[in-house]
């Protein structure tokens, strides 16, 4: 799962987490495939930033500026999933967590 | 494949890489640049003489040389100068990535990301760059140039055992496991493997396939244990700040063999990793050499 920036988002590529506005109505669940239609819905509603399926090969979209703090605290909580217990590690993504939050101020 | 000896591995990639067709040699400039530099009595000007022959070479080399990634203040306008001032080795270093990457950067069948590919590369060797330099590393040179080429082996599955290596690709997306447990897995050997025999086929430095073959491992490494520590960690720190993508969107742990080699402490890691950005950005000249 990747996070994408709206206007970054292409169509053909899968939403992976459910798409609430300001208000939680529901807009799009997870699954559904990005059309040019529901880009630009996302765009009327205000949407600015969406969770996508990962697909074979692709890479994490780079934070993207304006990410909100607790966006990039739960990307890299994500990436360290599986490591993130070792002391090390653990270290490595704070120390990177800090890096990106000072990157988007 | 833990219990697995080098014997039984080597074996596999030799049944492996036997059904390869057409790999490439490695490119006629490389060996003749090599050939003269085993001659001690070989000039600036004549190595000069035989990249200048190359116009696409020496313009990726002046471009280089020129570039922050060096820093230097004043214009270098000739092979000749820049061998003078960056030394044969820079400049053999130069030419062995742009060769490689030439060699490499068809991307006709898609599934295989290479732009996001080469970016994790590069963005390797400058996080292993930096570290060398904060370990008093003698060759900074021949440390980027290990972690830019550490995962070659993937581009040589993807290039020629295209159907097996989008297997290992869904693998990676279906169970969300690193590239390297699922080659293990699929082929039995892994990029690391295949990067190292390529290297050694092509008879690059014992060092490079080495730290090629153990990067996933350094414990494996004998007499190139530091260096494939580094491309090791610096792996993991590309990994963590996000820059390109090797083919997998997981972080491997670091290895308890490496750690203690790189003398390094957790406090460092702030600086550690706004360092590893700024060099990044300077490395990104190399981009130049997949256009």
């Amino acid at each position: 799962m990747r996070v994408v920036r709206v206007e970054e988002a292409t169509a053909g590529a899968r939403v992976a987490k459910d798409i609430l506005d300001l208000k939680g109505t529901l807009l799009f669940r997870a699954g559904t495939e990005l059309t040019p239609a529901v880009i630009q819905i996302l765009q009327t509603r205000s949407i600015t930033h969406l969770f996508l399926e990962d697909v074979a090969g692709a890479a994490p979209a780079p934070l993207p500026a304006g990410m909100r703090p607790e966006e990039i605290d739960g990307e890299m909580h994500r990436l360290f999933a599986d490591v993130g217990g070792h002391p090390i590690m653990k270290a490595l993504r704070d120390s990177a967590t800090r890096y990106f939050h000072s990157r988007v101020k | 494949m833990g219990a697995t000896s080098q014997t039984e591995v080597q074996d596999r990639v030799k049944k492996l890489v036997d059904r390869i067709q057409g790999l490439p040699t490695l490119p006629a400039m490389l060996n003749n640049i090599n050939k003269m530099m085993l001659n001690p009595r070989t000039s600036a000007k004549e190595v000069a003489q035989l990249i200048s022959s190359d116009p696409s070479i020496t313009s990726k080399v002046l471009r280089v040389v020129n570039s922050s990634f060096y820093g230097f203040p004043n214009r270098i306008t000739t092979v000749t100068h820049a061998i003078v001032i960056l030394g044969f080795n820079t400049i053999k270093s130069i030419v062995l990535s742009s060769t490689i990457f030439d060699v490499f950067k068809k991307d006709t069948r898609g599934g295989f990301d290479r732009q996001q590919f080469w970016r994790h590369s590069i963005g390797c060797g400058a996080a292993a760059k930096v570290l060398a330099r904060r370990m008093g590393f003698p060759s900074l040179e021949e440390i980027f140039i290990a972690g830019l080429l550490h995962d070659v082996g993937k581009i040589v599955l993807d290039q020629y055992l295209h159907d097996r290596f989008v297997e290992v690709l869904n693998t990676v997306r279906d169970k969300n496991c690193l590239i390297v447990e699922a080659e293990s897995s699929a082929l039995g050997v892994t990029h690391a493997d295949v990067g190292a025999w390529l290297f050694e086929k092509w008879n690059l430095s014992k060092g490079l396939v080495e730290t090629t073959r153990c990067h996933h491992n350094p414990a494996l490494a004998s007499d190139n244990a530091k260096t494939a520590a580094i491309v090791h960690f610096a792996d993991i720190l590309v990994r963590a700040l996000r820059f390109g993508n090797g083919g997998d969107n997981k972080i491997p742990q670091v290895s308890d063999a490496a750690w203690p080699l790189l003398g390094m402490d957790v406090s460092h890691f702030d600086g550690l990793i706004a360092e590893v950005g700024d060099e990044i950005e300077k490395a990104m000249v190399f981009l130049d050499f997949i256009k």
